[in-house]
């Protein structure tokens, strides 16, 4: 089974059938048996316990024959094969700046969102996708080091805990996995965004601006313009591959920073983020 | 492709620099194997040296190519953990030579282009260990705790201490006083492994070019783990092939007969000539007769060594290659430790190996 997750492929080796079935929910015409192109990555979650496998089973993912991580309850499988494949993203490709991050795109425009603690981040992903905005990314943003343009990817928004709820009750009709309990990030649950036929109209954008937002009770939605070194800063720090690419990341991000704005957003609610967002950038 | 077409393409492209003439769609297993064994960065090095890399699809060449970015950083980063060593050690006074990965990347030899480190082996005299290790742990340098099977292990029977590593950057130490157990019975004579050893840069010590290379064929054959075998036999092949003088030939000889490891040596420079034609000169070869007669040392050449050190991966291992491995696991422990030892220590591994396959691989981690 190969998927397509747009700048990557990935070739599914073995998988248990609930996670099969979550693929086909979450990417649908993105998988196909064959294809012409060669996979990036073989990957596969597999149950490599003999008592486990009726006793508290537990899955391990693989990249090859190598798993980065320790074995994880069954009942996260599809969070750890959603995970293990942003893994393989962030620890082997080193030919663009990758950020833990969310895109948005409108009119052409991408806005990075860094996953900053306490942004609401994937709340923000799933509510502008749903509301008009295309979404490129809810976890990573890859940015081409040359152009600095960022780059579509088709995934799926991974939420947490209440905003499953919150979203679930915003858009009824929206697609999710099952929850998965009690995993490291609390109970979690994909949102399917896009089908693959839709995402294929993406092409890479420029960036105008980086935005860290703040979710906050009681509060109005205040912008506020951050100093370029701050932003330079808090922008490296959510990189994952900064460190590693030395000389060429830290002029990326410097480029970027250079030709882009970074704003502080404090907010309760979305739906001001976006209007303020769309006004300010003329998006 | 099936596992021989694919473990054919591999030993040209590694060893030969011959880009396979394949389809795009074959790529996917060449590079998947290739990410297996840690060679992609070599491979984009050695391509990049013959003005091949235009010859490459995009698609092998965009992951060779982002593994080399990782590894040269790899590499500064190396660099940079053995200037902090050096003057930890300069301070308390203790000589040390920098071996393997680390040592090629200080003398900057071929073969440390595209190179992975998981950590970096440093050797000092067998009297210096307690004090380097009580100065290297006043600058953040611990010791990894270990079960108590396996910290006995080391502090009763290894050639080196459990490793250590940094808690600010998580770079891990292995301190070395000898290349081989003690209870192997074949302890190296250090003052002749280090006589001609390197000074790199007015700073570092590296051993002499023979010994760096008679020491990556011990590290190779006489171990019970060759997981790394391939990378580990490239190295060897470059080591020899960037140094290929009379003198190297004289010393790499007179050393590995003072030390006692000719079989050892015919062994590498026989599977050499197997994986890359390597050239060794008429006079060698010609020391080598009772090494070509043994048929014990021959088989191992022929079915053991050479599938054992191929590619470990799934994509091209058959079950010859299995086997082969298995011996070497045997052997391997049955060089460093002496059968009444070896046995207990074997009983005790497989328990835990069966233990972790039923309870799974991390259910009794603390």
């Amino acid at each position: 089974m190969l998927l397509d997750v747009g700048e990557y492929l990935f070739r599914i080796d073995s998988a248990p059938s609930v996670v099969k079935n979550n693929l086909q929910l979450m990417y649908g015409d993105a998988i196909s048996d064959c294809n012409l192109t060669p996979a990036d990555y073989t990957i596969s979650l597999k149950n490599d316990s003999l008592l486990r496998k009726f006793l508290k089973p537990q899955v391990t993912f693989y990249l090859g024959s190598n798993s980065p991580f320790k074995p994880l309850p069954a009942s996260q499988s599809y969070p750890v094969m959603e995970w293990g494949m942003n893994w393989c993203i962030a620890a082997t490709d080193f030919n663009r700046l990758i950020v833990h991050a969310a895109v948005l795109v409108k009119n052409n425009k991408a806005i990075v969102f860094p996953a900053t603690p306490g942004s609401g981040k994937s709340t923000l992903s799933a509510y502008f996708a749903l509301s008009g905005w295309k979404l490129y990314s809810d976890e990573m943003a890859i940015i081409d080091l040359e152009t600095l343009k960022v780059m579509p990817l088709f995934r799926p928004v991974c939420l947490k805990n209440e905003s499953i709820f919150l979203v679930k009750e915003w858009f009824p009709q929206s697609i999710f996995t099952g929850t998965a309990k009690d995993t490291q990030k609390g109970d979690v649950a994909h949102l399917k965004i896009n089908n693959f036929a839709e995402y294929k109209t993406f092409s890479p954008v420029d960036v105008v601006a980086i935005v860290f937002p703040k979710f906050q009770k009681n509060t109005e939605t205040t912008p506020y313009k951050i100093s370029k070194i701050a932003g330079f800063e808090k922008l490296a720090a959510n990189s994952f591959n900064y460190n590693v690419l030395g000389d060429a990341g830290f002029k990326a991000i410097q480029r970027l920073i250079e030709s882009t704005q970074q704003v502080e957003v404090n907010y309760n609610d979305l739906s001001d983020v976006d209007d303020l967002l769309t006004s300010e950038f003329t998006l | 492709m099936n596992k021989q077409e694919i473990y054919t393409h591999i030993e040209k492209l590694v060893f030969h620099n011959d880009i396979p003439n394949i389809e795009l769609k074959q790529w996917e297993d060449i590079i998947h194997v290739l990410r297996e064994v840690n060679l992609l960065a070599a491979c984009y090095y050695r391509l990049e040296d013959e003005n091949k890399l235009t010859l490459l699809p995009f698609f092998a060449l965009k992951h060779m190519k982002s593994a080399a970015v990782y590894s040269l950083r790899q590499s500064e980063q190396v660099t940079f953990e053995c200037k902090l060593l050096q003057e930890i050690l300069n301070t308390a006074n203790i000589s040390s030579v920098f071996l393997k990965g680390a040592g090629y990347t200080l003398r900057k030899s071929k073969n440390s282009q595209g190179r992975v480190y998981s950590d970096i082996d440093l050797l000092v005299a067998k009297d210096d260990i307690s004090n380097a290790e009580k100065a290297l742990g006043k600058h953040a340098w611990c010791t990894k705790k270990l079960s108590e099977y396996d910290n006995n292990y080391y502090r009763e029977w290894s050639h080196e201490i459990p490793p250590m590593f940094n808690i600010h950057r998580g770079t891990v130490l292995d301190l070395h006083h000898n290349i081989l157990l003690p209870i192997s019975g074949r302890e190296v004579n250090v003052e002749l492994l280090t006589k001609n050893s390197q000074n790199i840069d007015n700073t570092y010590t590296v051993l002499g070019y023979a010994a760096t290379v008679l020491h990556s064929i011990v590290h190779l054959i006489i171990n019970e783990d060759v997981s790394n075998g391939y990378r580990d036999i490239l190295d060897i092949i470059t080591l020899i092939e960037e140094n290929d003088t009379p003198e190297f030939w004289q010393e790499i000889t007179s050393l590995s007969s003072k030390l006692g490891f000719n079989n050892e040596l015919y062994l590498a420079l026989s599977l050499s000539e197997k994986y890359a034609n390597l050239t060794v000169p008429n006079n060698i070869l010609l020391s080598f007769e009772e090494q070509k007669n043994n048929r014990k040392l021959n088989f191992l050449l022929n079915h053991v060594y050479y599938f054992a050190l191929q590619p470990h991966s799934p994509a091209v291992q058959t079950f010859k290659h299995n086997v082969a491995i298995s011996i070497v696991y045997i052997l391997g422990h049955l060089q460093k430790m002496p059968l009444k030892i070896l046995i207990p220590h074997l009983l005790t591994k497989s328990f835990f190996s069966i233990r972790d396959q039923i309870f799974g691989k991390h259910h009794f981690d603390k």
